[in-house]
């Protein structure tokens, strides 16, 4: 608003611009099959063919109830999703993110990731885990240790 | 308790692309017979109690199920999983035995134990007996002979002992009988054994109303059937080929001699495939499909000729750069390719010279029934083998409006396949048989307008040069035959104008609206 002494002055308009990368992005809000709540960035959750299809049949703000994935292997999921959905992400950048994403969870929590992503149909990250299962089992092929591993 | 009903839970659907002919397979039938004779379909369908069956017991009018005269019961004691429910015992060593794998489905673990060399499975299939029967399903040790023998394979017995002859460069033939291990339950894996044994029951092919024609003129069969896009059936097409009276096992073995040919991925010479096709018994057995025999062995191709029916043949315009255009096709009973559309949008005709095969037929329009294309149409879902597809799916083809054309094509006889249509063929016998794709003016525009699509780097097959065969073939088309794309469009609108008005005025009067119709 310009007083009476400022007419000559123009006050420059106050718009904000936001440049492309700073727009606040869509997000989409997961449930576990254990009620924990996630807030997951749309461009993530959509790796997700599932959830993909999910999102379709509802309307903007629902909750997408994920029955068959707990919370501690969906948070694990979503870690990935989010590292992945990243534009651009090189192979090698893939690659150095996979080895460390597994190097720290036991056998039994790649087997959850597996059927998350099987459910959730990730293709990558159900190639991705398999592998690193198939692995295992190549690495302590030795009858004993197989035995170990398993039960 | 087993019925259709409870196989239908676990239909696998698997991914092909759309552009390529698929390698499909089939079970196998009864005895394997050495030289090629045209049977009659119905010769192949006995019905054989089997022993380790009848504990499974039948249901309801789909029920029943006829084994091939050979077959067993399963080799390890796989039953399905509703049997779980009524054993006296209450668990599932399928569980036990696979420790902290076993929430994983029996998809996942192939896909899993498919991932890993072939000495590994077997050291793992010692593990416990349920990794003995998961590590000993045959088609993960046939994808480690597909992928490690570019050169061919000696098939002996299973593909495992393929595998493991293969690898110990050893010529004996290894007889595995199996362990039968108990209280295993899996559907998956009893659902693939029942398909690899499976019989064709008559009903599925009985079914024949294909129009059929015999010794009609060229101009007849463009206006009545290649016009119409409908498909139909030629008898005595085939009377001077040479090849009918000479293709027997021994002179193809000795005119082929070491000549390879493609078989899936790989090449082998023709005898070695009929080792593998006497023998095998699977859900999906390899068939011979070669796209170059003609050039491979010239013999065969004099010993055959285009029917006049189908002579004109444009993309011959191309010369050597034409896309692939004939095939030898050769495959065990059982054999043959689940639902697909000919690439390029190209029409073909299929000649049986041995043997017998039952089609199926879907006009365009109409996807069939546990067929699911994706929107692109590059790639086809659709059940792993044609047995499930005509146990889980061919009844439902009963209830449609419009039901699809189906036909079993004997020994000398012609089908002819109009562009765009879906269709499936298995064979009923051991079957050799010659196919050939063609363009025609009838479906010149179809043709360069599906070569024009923006995803026609996945979609057009044939070739190693998808992305500018619109263009190399629109030129030499305009070159050799000056005036006829012109032509063709021009009658294209007339038509197209011709049917808005049809349209129009049928919307009127009240009478059928639509261009497309077919009856039998």
């Amino acid at each position: 608003m310009a007083s009476s002494q400022e007419n000559d002055v123009k006050k420059p308009e106050t718009t904000i611009t936001l440049k492309d990368d700073e727009k606040p992005e869509t997000t989409i809000t997961l449930k576990s099959s254990d009620g924990e709540v996630f807030e997951v960035p749309e461009s993530a959750a959509l790796l997700s063919y599932t959830i993909k299809i999910m999102v379709e049949d509802c309307r903007a703000g629902d909750v997408i109830s994920l029955e068959q994935v707990d919370g501690k292997t969906l948070s694990w999921v979503i870690t990935y999703l989010k590292k992945h959905a990243i534009d651009p992400f090189s192979e090698k950048d893939k690659d150095e993110f996979d080895t460390e994403f597994f190097s720290d969870k036991e056998f039994t929590s790649v087997v959850d990731i597996i059927n998350a992503a099987n459910y959730l149909n990730i293709k990558e990250l159900l190639h991705t885990s398999t592998r690193k299962i198939a692995d295992l089992m190549a690495i302590r092929w030795n009858r004993a240790m197989v035995g170990r591993i398993f039960w | 308790m087993l019925s259709s009903k409870n196989l239908l839970l676990k239909t696998k659907m698997t991914r092909r692309k759309q552009s390529r002919k698929p390698v499909s397979k089939k079970p196998n039938s009864i005895a394997k017979k050495p030289k090629f004779e045209s049977n009659n379909p119905e010769s192949v369908l006995p019905t054989l109690e089997d022993d380790g069956y009848e504990q499974i017991g039948e249901e309801g009018e789909d029920g029943n199920f006829s084994l091939k005269g050979s077959a067993r019961s399963h080799s390890h004691g796989v039953q399905p999983l509703g049997n779980l429910y009524v054993s006296a015992s209450s668990f599932n060593s399928r569980n036990t035995g696979l420790g902290n794998l076993q929430t994983l489905t029996d998809e996942l673990v192939l896909d899993i134990l498919g991932l890993l060399s072939g000495t590994h499975l077997g050291v793992l299939s010692t593990v416990s007996k349920s990794f003995y029967v998961f590590c000993n399903h045959d088609p993960l040790w046939k994808n480690l002979v597909l992928d490690t023998c570019s050169t061919g394979f000696l098939y002996n017995g299973s593909w495992k002992n393929t595998f493991v002859a293969h690898y110990t460069n050893s010529c004996n033939n290894i007889v595995s009988c199996g362990i039968k291990v108990r209280d295993f339950y899996s559907d998956y894996l009893f659902q693939s054994w029942l398909c690899a044994n499976l019989e064709m029951k008559p009903e599925w092919v009985e079914r024949d109303n294909i129009v059929r024609k015999r010794g009609i003129s060229v101009d007849e069969f463009v206006s009545n059937f290649e016009e119409h896009n409908k498909p139909v059936l030629l008898e005595g097409c085939l009377e001077n080929w040479p090849a009918m009276q000479k293709w027997d096992r021994e002179y193809l073995i000795e005119v082929c001699g070491d000549a390879r040919f493609s078989v899936g991925p790989l090449q082998m010479k023709l005898e070695d495939y009929f080792r593998y096709s006497d023998q095998v018994r699977e859900e999906r057995p390899l068939y011979l499909f070669d796209p170059k025999f003609a050039e491979k062995v010239p013999d065969l191709g004099t010993d055959y000729q285009v029917p006049k029916y189908f002579n004109e043949d444009l993309f011959s315009v191309l010369g050597d750069e034409r896309p692939d255009y004939r095939w030898i096709i050769i495959g065990p009973t059982g054999s043959g390719s689940s639902f697909h559309i000919d690439p390029n949008s190209t029409s073909a005709w299929n000649a049986v010279i041995r043997g017998s095969k039952k089609w199926v037929l879907f006009p365009p329009d109409m996807v069939p029934p546990g067929v699911f294309p994706s929107p692109d149409g590059a790639e086809v879902a659709c059940p792993v083998s044609i047995i499930e597809w005509f146990m889980n799916f061919y009844n439902a083809t009963k209830s449609l409006k419009k039901r699809p054309v189906e036909c079993v094509c004997k020994a000398g006889e012609v089908i002819f396949v109009p562009n765009g249509w879906w269709h499936l063929v298995i064979n009923l016998e051991d079957s050799v048989a010659i196919t050939q794709n063609f363009v025609s003016r009838r479906n010149l525009l179809n043709v360069l307008d599906f070569l024009k699509r923006p995803n026609a780097s996945t979609l057009v097959s044939g070739t190693k040069d998808r992305v500018n065969l619109h263009d190399k073939f629109k030129n030499a088309i305009t070159e050799s035959l000056p005036g006829t794309l012109d032509e063709l469009i021009v009658k294209a609108e007339e038509k197209k104008n011709e049917q808005k008005k049809l349209t129009f005025w049928e919307s009127v009067t009240d009478s059928k609206v639509g261009a497309f119709r077919f009856s039998f």
